[in-house]
């Protein structure tokens, strides 16, 4: 379960303030599927980063499964988000000298010591995301929709009970965008909670809850 | 069947990241070898220096020198460098000894032979001598003596050691400020190029650096990565110029302080090293402490 209580975050510069998202709190429960949309700039993307223990809120506390996130030190904090979370942005940032079956398994990387990650499970992943021939290849032999699938496996290998994505159907043409969109639904199903800050209002279709935010504040929730 | 479990290390992750842009690695492997050379060599050239000038004037012992005429600039040699051509061996001893009367020179403690036969450093000479090496009493002002010898000795060229010395270490000034700034100019190069360097590699790599952020690098995890990327380079081309460096000491001197040589390229090394990373170290620091999920929207 994920907890937001009474979380605020605020952005300063030299001549002005952005309260990115206003004192807010929210409970999301396992295997929901919530969507966030809003405008730019509405503070999608900071409620997100908040959840996902990214950004520290000015006030209030981000819960994940029960830990307060900010009560971690950055490496306890780092491990949960390895062990619990799994982030796709909208552009797939693959390392480009490691293969795709090396990018899929670079979570591993951060595992404790003796821990590893299933290499059945990465090639299943690749498998199910259409890209089981190109394991062996490199991210610019890729497409860019075969890139943000193999950017979703990443996220996936290590059995994330939380899914978070920044506009991850952004810049993808409609064939690739139903194929990730579907995927979503397929992992929630299977008990992932999956949240995702997105223009993209087809979503809320699938969504068990829509979060529309504007100027830092949630105007509605369905 | 049980799960095939694999993990990939930080090792993988720098290899990954040194191999994305070979050339900069080269570039900041060869900053670092350069760096080395003029440090490891202006440190190892001054301080052989130092230690020649010390050695030889304490193994003298000589305020004055006295030679015969024409061999002025072969003394010369021989109080600076420690080694001198031949002089053949002209001077009786004893003769030159006994015009040395206190009436006509005093303030002398010392009067020894000195032969240069086969030159070099030379050895102690019999009753005839290539040079003749002076002590003074500590009172005793050199260049007074000198006058007196000049007069007591027509037939001996006088050379006063500390005169000759010192404009040897006129000229060595020089030649130390500019191997300092030899060094200084190739550390401060190492020091700038790496920066940049390591700079140009965390805006390029802003998206990923957040990516690795999001999946469970920690902010220590960051840094090191980015420090590792300008250090390793740095410590391959500071071993490389090292071993260069020494092995042109070694094959030009012969040099027989090969633990001394390698303390100094050590020395060397770590400090090229040190001062890549502390460069370094404020991109790295920008690379832990951003905020992952904006990085990703480059």
């Amino acid at each position: 379960m994920i907890t937001l209580d009474h979380v605020k975050k605020t952005y300063r510069s030299q001549n002005q303030t952005v309260e990115a998202v206003q004192e807010y709190s929210e409970e999301i429960q396992p295997g929901e599927f919530v969507i966030i949309t809003g405008r730019s700039g509405a503070g999608k993307s900071t409620l997100l980063s908040l959840i996902g223990g990214l950004i520290r809120p000015d006030t209030g506390r981000v819960l994940v499964e029960g830990h307060d996130l900010w009560a971690l030190s950055d490496e306890e904090r780092s491990r949960l988000r390895c062990r619990t979370m799994g982030f796709v942005f909208q552009f797939a940032s693959l390392i480009p000298t490691l293969t795709v079956l090396e990018n899929v398994l670079l979570p591993t990387a951060f595992l404790p010591e003796g821990e590893g990650g299933d290499l059945n499970r990465a090639l299943e992943l690749l498998s199910r995301v259409g890209l089981a021939e190109q394991a062996d290849r490199l991210p610019w032999q890729l497409s860019g929709g075969q890139q943000k699938r193999v950017a979703v496996a990443r996220a996936l290998l290590l059995r994330p009970a939380v899914l978070l994505a920044d506009e991850p159907t952004a810049d993808l043409d409609e064939q690739t965008e139903a194929e990730i969109t579907a995927l979503f639904g397929e992992v929630n199903r299977a008990g992932t909670t999956v949240v995702i800050a997105t223009h993209n209002t087809d979503l809320s279709v699938r969504a068990t809850r829509h979060l529309v935010l504007s100027g830092g504040l949630v105007t509605h929730a369905s | 069947m049980p799960p095939e479990l694999v993990r990939l290390t930080a090792w993988d992750l720098l290899w990954a990241e040194l191999r994305r842009s070979p050339r900069r690695s080269l570039a900041g492997l060869a900053v670092a070898l350069v760096a080395t050379i003029a440090v490891f060599g202006t440190t190892w050239t001054l301080a052989g220096m130092k230690a020649v000038l010390a050695s030889d004037m304490q193994r003298m012992g000589a305020d004055i020198v006295l030679a015969p005429r024409g061999y002025q600039d072969a003394v010369g040699r021989l109080l600076t460098a420690g080694t001198a051509p031949a002089i053949p061996t002209t001077i009786p001893v004893a003769e030159w000894r006994s015009h040395l009367t206190p009436e006509w020179v005093y303030g002398i403690v010392g009067f020894q032979g000195w032969s240069l036969e086969r030159g070099g450093a030379g050895k102690l000479s019999g009753p005839s001598a290539s040079i003749v090496l002076v002590r003074l009493d500590q009172y005793a002002s050199p260049m007074i003596t000198r006058q007196m010898l000049v007069t007591a000795l027509p037939d001996a060229e006088v050379v006063v050691a500390e005169q000759s010395t010192r404009q040897v270490t006129r000229h060595l000034q020089l030649l130390v400020r500019l191997l300092g700034t030899g060094a200084g100019v190739g550390l401060l190069g190492a020091v700038l190029m790496s920066g940049l360097l390591a700079s140009i590699t965390v805006a390029e790599r802003r998206a990923e650096l957040g990516m690795l952020r999001t999946m469970g690098a920690t902010q220590w995890f960051l840094m090191s990565l980015v420090l590792a990327e300008s250090g390793v380079p740095a410590l391959a081309g500071g071993v490389v110029g090292a071993l260069a460096t020494a092995a042109a000491f070694v094959f030009r001197d012969g040099t027989g302080q090969l633990r001394r040589l390698t303390l100094y390229g050590i020395g060397s090394v770590v400090g090229v090293c040190a001062a890549v990373v502390v460069t370094a170290l404020l991109p790295a620091l920008r690379a832990a402490w951003m905020d992952p999920l904006e990085a990703t929207r480059r």
